[in-house]
């Protein structure tokens, strides 16, 4: 970003409020803690360690895409880098343990999961992670704090929607890339509103 | 001349001032005649179409020159009239017999054929105004010219008349087929420049109807294509602050949202 750029504050976009990832209490945008449960980054770190595996833009430890689906997902991926390139996406399949939080575990990844050559604090905030956990058959969603303002949970959760119906047909790749057409929309509708938003003032 | 008695030279000077009064009045009669047949006074038309009031020709010589022209009236619509007057004075001949054409003549093309015995130049041949105004000014004079020295070449009076009545009447003939073939050839080519204006402008709405048709699709398409290329270039969302919560560096983990996906 230049220097001389103006930065807006992201409460002036943001469609929703911000909430605590593990217990979702609502939070205040600058809280060092969860006033419900006492939540910290230092705590994510006490449950999963501090030895994150590197994030990769594209992960599947759960081996949930073969190589055409991975190509169709990257494809995906590309396409949305194209209209909107300060997004950067990580694609994780993972097989997680029973009562494991996916969001817990999403913000633990994001946050202690070291940056990855050539990409920026400022790239890691533009990024979101989509996890897919192949045990719990569960995905979340974790933004960036930059990313984070655009949509709302509910947005995110109707982008999820679409993986649900390929999912139960065994199609993993397109699961995923239903989901980022989704979001891609999504994103559409919230860049026009950014617009508006900026030619209101 | 002594031995003549004076009364009888008297008397002789009466007679003589009587007989120049007769004949002043004879002279002044025959003029007076002679205009209102020439022109002043037009009378009918004689019905062999030769006005001959001074008898030059016989009604042998009239009939065989009438005869023709009569023919030719009937046939082809062509008048041809025939003035034999005895003197114009100084009178230009077509003025002479304008009057006569416009009084005596029954159709459009007509011609009068004018011969004043003895007056040099004579017989004038002048075409109707119709075929005048129809044909090229150079071409009737040089065809005129060509004829009155043809019938001026006769030698008698009958014949120089005959010879431009005939004449006269060939001209005629001659130009009424190449007027009518001009006529015709204008008639064809302004036809054809109609059929061809209106070709054009059948062709001309033809090819804006198309044109617009052609158009429509293009204009839709240059539209789509803006809009597409509007929609598909990068999108930047404006630059934002980064408030950090939590504790984490980079993200955090805002969205509960976690959907079962199977």
């Amino acid at each position: 970003m230049n220097g001389g750029e103006r930065e807006y504050s992201p409460k002036r976009f943001a469609v929703a409020s911000v909430a605590c990832p593990a217990c979702h209490v609502k939070l205040d945008r600058e809280a060092n803690w969860c006033e419900g449960c006492g939540f910290t980054g230092a705590k994510s770190m006490g449950m999963f360690g501090d030895s994150p595996p590197p994030l990769f833009n594209f992960l599947d430890v759960a081996d949930l895409w073969d190589a055409k689906g991975q190509s169709m997902i990257e494809a995906e991926v590309k396409a949305f880098g194209k209209r909107f390139p300060q997004i950067r996406w990580k694609i994780c399949a993972v097989a997680l343990g029973a009562g494991v939080s996916l969001p817990v575990f999403g913000f633990w990844l994001m946050n202690a999961s070291s940056l990855m050559p050539g990409e920026s604090a400022e790239d890691r905030e533009w990024s979101i992670l989509l996890l897919v956990d192949s045990n719990s058959g569960r995905a979340s969603v974790t933004a960036g704090y930059r990313a984070e303002v655009w949509l709302s949970d509910e947005m995110w959760d109707a982008a999820l929607e679409e993986c649900a119906e390929p999912m139960r047909a065994q199609r993993p790749d397109k699961a995923v890339v239903l989901f980022m057409r989704k979001a891609q929309r999504l994103f559409e509708s919230a860049w026009k509103r950014s617009q508006k938003q900026l030619s209101a003032r | 001349m002594e031995a003549i008695p004076k009364t009888i030279v008297g008397k002789m000077k009466a007679l003589a001032a009587i007989v120049s009064i007769f004949l002043c009045i004879a002279v002044q009669g025959g003029q007076s005649q002679s205009q209102s047949q020439s022109g002043s006074k037009f009378g009918e038309r004689p019905k062999n179409s030769i006005f001959d009031p001074t008898g030059v020709l016989t009604p042998k010589e009239q009939e065989q020159i009438s005869k023709p022209l009569e023919i030719i009236l009937k046939n082809e619509g062509i008048d041809i009239i025939v003035l034999i007057l005895p003197d114009i004075g100084d009178a230009p001949p077509e003025h002479v017999i304008k009057g006569f054409a416009e009084k005596w003549a029954t159709t459009t093309v007509n011609s009068v054929v004018l011969h004043v015995p003895g007056k040099e130049g004579t017989p004038w041949i002048f075409p109707g105004k119709v075929m005048t105004s129809a044909i090229k000014p150079d071409a009737v004079s040089e065809t005129i010219a060509a004829a009155q020295q043809r019938a001026a070449a006769e030698p008698t009076d009958f014949g120089k008349v005959r010879a431009a009545s005939v004449e006269a009447a060939d001209a005629i003939r001659y130009w009424l087929g190449a007027a009518l073939l001009r006529t015709e050839d204008v008639i064809n080519r302004r036809l054809k420049w109609q059929l061809e204006n209106e070709r054009r402008g059948r062709l001309l709405k033809l090819s804006a109807a198309l044109g617009a048709a052609a158009l429509v699709p293009l204009v839709f398409g240059a539209v789509f294509l803006f809009v597409r290329i509007r929609a598909r270039r990068a999108k930047l969302f404006p630059p934002l602050r980064k408030i950090a919560r939590l504790g984490a560096p980079y993200a955090g983990g805002n969205c509960n949202c976690s959907k079962p996906i199977r």
